[in-house]
This record gives C-alpha cells, sequence and structure tokens, in this order.
C-alpha cells in the first residue's frame, strides 16, 4: 500500500442505513424457510439452530458493510447467511428446487472458509489459502453433484443410475476431503496467527480464534462420515452449526476491540493537551495499538522530513510499512509511518492524523507566535533605544548650539552697554534679563529630555535631584550605587518622575518616598504617597507610557492601594548582568 | 589679578576676556579644550582658572576633571567652574575635598560682570563660591522631617548666604548686620541643625551643604 492523503470523506452512516435493509430480508427469508421445513416434518430444534446461524450471520454482515473497510468481509457473511439456509430448499416438492438446494446445500461450507481465509482484508492471504478456498468450492459442490448422480430420489433431477453403495462411496470420499481441508484450514489459521502482529492481530484474532475451535466438531462429523457413520455424523450436525456461531461471535469481539481503540483515539486531544514527557509519537502508537508507528515530521526549509529527535528521516517505500501524510491548511505537517494494517480503518486513522494535524498546525503557529512575538520585543527595544539616543542627543545640542549662542548673546548685550547712555544700557540689561530667562527654560526644557545628572552620576543622584524638585516631601531610601544598562536607567528615572509628578497634580498627598532596590538580577523602585490613591493608569497618560516603556525591557508596572490611604507604584526592571 | 578661561565657544570664551580685560583683570591665556588649559595653568599660574564644565571630546564633566587635577597640582590657582546645570551635585562634588579657591557659578552669570568679578576676588582670596541659584535649588529640598522648618527667616537667609561661601564678614555686609549679630545667628542655626562647635571658616559651607545634600 503506498502513500496516500487522507481527504475528508462522510463516515460509514449512510451504509450502514442501506444495509440495515438485509436484516429484514434474512428475517422474512429466514422464517418462510422455516415454515416450509416445518410444514415438511423437519425437526424444530435444527430449524431453530438454523435460524440462529444464519440471523447472526446477517446481523454481522449488516456491521461489516457499514465499514467500508470490511466490505468484502460483509458480502462473504451475506453470502453465508443466506447459503445456510439454501439446504432448506430439499424440503421443496419440487424436484428443481431439491435439486438446487441438494447441490448448494454445503455452499456455505466454501463461503464460510473464503471468509475466515480472507479476513479482515476480504481478499485471501496467500496462494496456499486462495488454493484451499477453491478446493472447499470444489468439494462442496463437487461431492454434491457426484452423489446426487447415483443417490436415488424421486425429486433428485440429477439421478444417472440409483445406486445406494456408490453414493455413499461417494460421500465418505467427500468427507475424507473435507477432513483434509478443515486441517489445512487450521494450519493456514495458525500459521496466520503467529505471523500477524500489532493491530492486524487484534482486529483478526477472535475471528480466527473462533474458527478454530469451530473447526473440531466438523472434523468429528467428516471422520463420522468418512466411516460410513452418517447416522453418527447427522446427530453431530447441530452441534457443529451452534459452534459456527462462534464466527459471528469473534467478529463482533474483534470491531469491540476496534472500537475501544477508537475511544482511545477520541480522547488523544486531552492527553496531547496534557504534555508530559511522552512525545507525539507514543501518544499516537498507543491511541492506535500501534507500537511500531514513528512521526515524521515535515519541514519547509530543507523540504523534507525529519523524526522526532529532528534527524532527517526518508519515508520508507510502500510494501511493510504504509505512511500516511498529515495535512493541516493543504499543506504537509507530518507523516505517519505506520503498520499497513492500520489502513484497514480508515475513520480510526483519518481522526488520528486530523488530532495529529491540528495538534502540529497549533504548535506551528504558536512557535510563529512566539517569534513574531521576539521580534516585536526585540523591535520595541530598539524603538526605545533610538528614542533615548535622540533625546541624549537633543539634550546636547541645546547645551552645545542653544545655549551657548545665548550666553554669547548675553556677553554681548553686556559689552553693548559700554559708553553708551542710561537709556540704552538700561534697555539692553534687560534684554539681559530676557536672556537669562530664556536659559533658564531652556535648561529646564533639556533636563525634561535626558538629566544629566542621571548619565554623569547615575540612578541614585537622579533620584535624589527628582526627590529635591518633587512638590511635596519626599523621602528616598535605599540606593543602587552601581551604574545600570542606559535604558535601565533612563526607565527607572522616568518612572520615579512621571509618579512623583502624578502625586504632585492628582494625590492631594502631604508626603511620598521612593525606595530603590536591587538584587543580582532586578532593580526594584517603589514610589509611594499617602493620598487619596485610586492611582490608576488613567490618571496620567504618562504612566500608560511608562508601562510601555518599562515593558519594552521585560520590566513590570503594579499599581495598587496603601492602607489605610495612598497608592504604591511598583516597577520592576530585569537587568541581570 | 591673572586669569586663564577654558572654553570651546569662542564667542563666550573671548566676550568673557573681553569684560573682564575692560573691568581691568588679566587675561594671560585662553584655551579651547582641558589639555590646553592645563598647559596654560602649567605656563602662567594663574590666580584664578575660568573652566567650561563641558569642553571636548566628551562634553560632559572635563571642566571637572580638569580642576581636579589643578586644584591637586597647583593649589595657589583657585578654579572657578561655569556650568549649565543647576545641579548641587557638581558643586559638591568640586568643593568635597576643600572648599577653598574653588567655584561653581550657572554660565549665564559670566553676563554680569560685576558677580562674576566679585566671585573671582572671593576665590582668589581663598573663600569658595556657590551659585545663589544651587543653593537655593538645595535649600528648597522639602523633607518629611525637615530641620531647616526650625529656622527662622534670618536664619535661613543667613544660611544661603554660608552655603554661597561668604564669609562671615560678606554676610555682614550682604544683610548690613553688625559681625556680633550674625555671630548670634550663626550659633543659632547651626545648633537648632545638630552642627555644635563647628569651625567658623569656609569648612561650614561643606558641612553645611553635606546636610542639605543627605536624605
Amino acid at each position: 500500500m503506498g502513500a496516500r492523503a487522507l481527504t475528508g470523506r462522510p463516515l460509514g452512516a449512510r451504509a450502514l442505513a442501506d444495509s440495515v435493509l438485509l436484516l429484514p430480508v434474512a428475517v422474512v427469508l429466514g422464517l418462510l424457510a422455516a415454515w416450509g421445513a416445518l410444514a415438511a416434518g423437519a425437526s424444530e430444534t435444527a430449524v431453530r439452530i438454523d435460524l440462529v446461524v444464519a440471523w447472526s450471520f446477517a446481523a454481522a454482515a449488516v456491521v461489516a458493510l457499514s465499514r467500508p473497510a470490511l466490505q468484502r468481509v460483509g458480502v462473504l457473511m451475506a453470502a453465508t447467511s443466506a447459503a445456510w439456509l439454501l439446504g432448506y430448499l430439499q424440503f421443496a416438492s419440487s424436484p428443481l428446487l431439491w435439486t438446487v438446494g441438494w447441490l448448494l446445500a454445503y455452499l456455505y461450507l466454501a463461503l464460510l472458509t473464503q471468509l475466515v481465509l480472507s479476513f479482515p482484508e476480504g481478499r485471501v492471504w496467500s496462494p496456499s489459502a486462495r488454493l484451499v478456498v477453491w478446493a472447499t468450492y470444489a468439494a462442496a459442490l463437487g461431492t454434491q453433484l457426484l452423489v446426487g448422480l447415483y443417490e436415488p430420489g424421486q425429486r433428485n433431477l440429477l439421478l444417472v443410475r440409483p445406486d445406494q453403495a456408490v453414493a455413499d462411496g461417494i460421500a465418505r470420499a467427500g468427507n475424507a476431503i473435507g477432513l483434509a481441508i478443515v486441517i489445512a484450514l487450521d494450519v493456514l489459521i495458525v500459521l496466520r496467527l503467529i505471523r500477524l502482529r500489532g493491530v492486524a492481530r487484534r482486529v483478526a484474532l477472535p475471528l480466527l480464534v473462533a474458527a478454530l475451535l469451530a473447526t473440531p466438531l466438523f472434523a468429528l462429523r467428516s471422520i463420522a462420515g468418512l466411516q460410513g457413520d452418517f447416522g453418527l455424523r447427522d446427530r453431530l450436525q447441530p452441534f457443529d452449526q451452534v459452534a459456527q456461531i462462534l464466527i459471528p461471535i469473534g467478529f463482533f469481539i474483534g470491531l469491540a476491540w476496534s472500537r475501544l481503540r477508537r475511544t482511545r483515539a477520541s480522547t488523544l486531544v486531552v492527553e496531547l493537551r496534557k504534555g508530559g514527557a511522552e512525545t507525539l509519537g507514543d501518544h499516537l502508537a498507543r491511541a492506535l495499538g500501534d507500537p511500531t508507528l514513528e512521526v515524521a515530521y515535515w519541514l519547509d526549509e530543507s523540504g523534507g522530513y525529519v523524526d522526532e529527535a529532528g534527524h532527517p528521516l526518508e519515508l520508507p517505500p510502500p510494501g511493510d510499512r504504509a505512511v500516511t501524510k498529515v495535512l493541516a491548511a493543504g499543506e504537509p505537517v507530518a507523516a505517519l509511518v505506520h503498520d499497513p494494517a492500520l489502513l484497514d480503518e480508515p475513520d480510526l486513522i483519518e481522526s488520528v492524523c486530523a488530532t495529529v494535524g491540528l495538534v502540529l498546525e497549533n504548535e506551528q503557529l504558536a512557535a510563529e507566535v512566539r517569534e513574531q512575538l521576539a521580534e516585536v520585543r526585540a523591535s520595541r527595544a530598539r524603538i526605545v533605544a533610538a528614542a533615548d539616543d535622540e533625546r541624549r542627543r537633543l539634550e546636547r545640542d541645546l547645551h552645545d548650539g542653544a545655549q551657548q549662542r545665548l550666553v554669547g548673546l548675553s556677553l554681548k548685550l553686556r559689552l553693548a552697554q559700554a559708553g553708551t547712555d542710561p537709556a540704552t544700557i538700561a534697555a539692553l540689561a534687560r534684554a539681559q534679563d530676557d536672556v537669562e530667562e530664556a536659559l533658564a527654560e531652556l535648561r529646564e526644557f533639556a533636563r525634561g529630555v535626558h538629566p544629566s545628572v542621571l548619565r554623569e552620576d547615575g540612578l541614585d543622584a537622579a533620584v535624589e535631584a527628582l526627590a529635591r524638585r518633587a512638590s511635596v516631601p519626599v523621602d528616598v531610601s535605599g540606593s543602587v550605587a552601581m551604574r545600570l544598562p542606559d535604558g535601565v536607567e533612563l526607565a527607572a528615572y522616568f518612572f520615579v518622575s512621571e509618579a512623583l509628578t502624578n502625586i504632585s497634580k492628582h494625590a492631594e498627598a502631604t508626603r511620598a518616598t521612593v525606595a530603590l532596590g536591587w538584587d543580582a538580577t532586578t532593580l526594584m523602585i517603589t514610589v509611594e504617597d499617602d493620598g487619596v490613591g485610586g492611582s490608576d493608569r488613567s490618571r496620567g497618560s504618562g504612566l500608560a507610557g511608562l508601562a510601555d516603556r518599562l515593558a519594552a525591557l521585560d520590566g513590570t508596572m503594579v499599581v495598587e492601594p496603601v492602607v489605610p490611604r495612598g497608592t504604591r507604584l511598583v516597577a520592576r526592571i530585569p537587568c541581570g548582568s | 589679578m591673572r586669569i586663564v578661561i577654558a572654553d570651546d565657544a569662542v564667542l563666550v570664551r573671548e566676550g568673557v576676556a573681553r569684560l573682564l580685560t575692560d573691568a581691568g583683570l588679566e587675561i594671560v591665556g585662553q584655551a579651547a579644550d582641558a589639555t590646553g588649559l592645563l598647559r596654560l595653568v602649567r605656563e602662567h599660574r594663574p590666580d584664578v582658572a575660568i573652566v567650561d564644565i563641558r569642553m571636548p571630546p566628551s562634553h560632559t564633566d572635563e571642566g571637572l576633571v580638569a580642576a581636579g587635577e589643578i586644584r591637586e597640582h597647583y593649589p595657589d590657582t583657585a578654579v572657578l567652574v561655569l556650568s549649565q546645570h543647576l545641579e548641587p551635585l557638581y558643586a559638591l562634588r568640586l568643593i568635597a575635598d576643600s572648599p577653598e579657591r574653588v567655584g561653581y557659578l550657572l554660565k549665564e552669570r559670566v553676563g554680569r560682570l560685576d558677580d562674576l568679578v566679585d566671585a573671582l576676588h572671593r576665590l582668589a582670596a581663598g573663600e569658595c563660591v556657590i551659585d545663589r541659584q544651587v543653593v537655593q535649588e538645595l535649600l528648597a529640598r522639602r523633607r518629611v522631617q525637615d530641620p531647616l522648618a526650625e529656622l527662622s527667616p534670618r536664619e535661613r537667609e543667613i544660611l544661603e548666604l554660608m552655603a554661597e561661601g561668604r564669609s562671615n564678614q560678606g554676610i555682614c555686609q550682604a544683610l548690613w548686620l553688625s559681625p556680633k549679630t550674625i555671630e548670634t545667628h550663626i550659633r543659632n542655626l547651626f545648633l537648632k541643625l545638630g552642627l555644635d562647635e563647628a569651625p567658623l571658616d569656609n569648612r561650614r559651607v561643606l558641612a553645611v551643604l553635606t546636610l542639605l545634600k543627605a536624605p
């Protein structure tokens, strides 16, 4: 069996609905046959047994026909069920019907043999098994034909020369052939059971064992017939027939086992979500009952498959192993390398593949999202860093450009005062005042853009400067006592700055505290006030921007109330070396 | 008085030089960076070096570093650092070792010739000069436990003048009070701040500023 991709296909519900029609047909035909047989004086017990056997096979046929993989099995079972009742034609008064019934009386045995030797694929296993099947057909039909040539009987249209002795002789030979066939059948079954592994073994085992159990009674009957004791042979018949019921029962048990596996397959999603040490392959092997199962993952980059450890993997050629490709959104994501017997249950493998497809697609999406997230975070960090650089450059330009020019202007104004009249001197002095005011404003602006004290002396000094300029008394405790990365220092500085600004604007606080804390990996800054509280991000858009700035450094900010009054802002910034 | 000026802005450098020359001071050299400044100091041993805090190459605190070197190697030369920063920390760093012959003024003071000349004379006389606005910035600091809150307005005024580096005599002149009154005020002030028995020289500036800086 070659590789194939699974596509959407309706499940067996409709097939079941169609094949269920077989049941009333089987019931009606069975009742007709029984009525005719009883009217002709047949044993009530024998008729009951025959009906139960025929109907069992009919029921098994209905179930088998509802499953795409078991169509051939279903047809064979339906045929067996029908053939079982063909012998009843011998109760008919019509010579033609009697003759047909006589000829086909043992057809069910041939059909049963074919069923067993082709289970569950529906194709006979091997050339030797095919030989046995043909032999069974030949024996079942041929013996009756040959016996019919000599068997005395008014309705026997085959009769050439009534001779009971010849007929009995041929019948004994037929029994010998039957015995040989049964032995061959058992050997084939045993060999098959030995050879079968994994999934197929479990599906086929109950039916094959049932067949093995059913054969000894037939063999006994054959031996009786071989020795010419046709009375014993006929007395054993009911037991033999009851034993045949084991076959549909075995079939149902096998089905139930595969149903069990289907249940396991349906809990696969739950198990996979739980995670744990087991690989996807382990889960699938258990769910599908195939310990040899391997999962191959498709890699777009290399355009090939890899195993769970990431080593390149060649998919095996069709043959001993089957390959089922798993698609997600129309693209290959993986392939399952498994026992070909699993292909007999397309529903099962389809549902598992769908699950695997979902899981892998999900993992792939998650990986993509993680990758994109990392990219976005990196770019956000870069944007913030670039903005910081820009601030630094701007502050420097202000100092070295505008401020110097203004100082120079102030000097010029002062120099111009020499040797002029008092009115001009006064005007120039006023202009000088204006220039100094402009310088003071520029200094404030430059400090807001990028505080030089932070750059020169670090966070402790900068926080102290912020505390000094706050409108409420501020206690500063703790210290960092070392230089941190530029971005961390700036974020921490702006955090304290924004927090103190908020306090003076909104909190109606009488005092505030700033605490700096630092361990090997994290800088922690706490700003607390005793104001009206209710500080959230709506209090100032500055805090929201601050949260973004902190997040760019993988930092966090928490706003929490202080009992009985006040608000605490806590920022944590990772800065492990 | 012999003076050298270091500032990478030619406009400012030349302007200051002209103003001071007009005011009768002697400019013995001009430099555009710290290296040039140190060479001038070594050659001329001026009374005062006027140093811009930001100079090439990094435009950060080269002026402060150069000031430190001058004070270490040429203790007779006073240093006046001109700064754009209203940042007490720099002033504190400058006077940390010894608050003598060292000053910290905002750069725009160069346009105020009288203030500048006054500062230069005080520096040459061995005093310490801290920009008025820087001192106010320090004193503006509000604390939960604020020792300054107990000072009277007059004591506070005197503390500011002290922090600028003024001597008792300077304070007397500024406030039109007798030296005896000033001394009484200063004793009370030190008492309130817990600085009893502090010597009445420029070291009190350090004491005061250090106290103010303490959280």
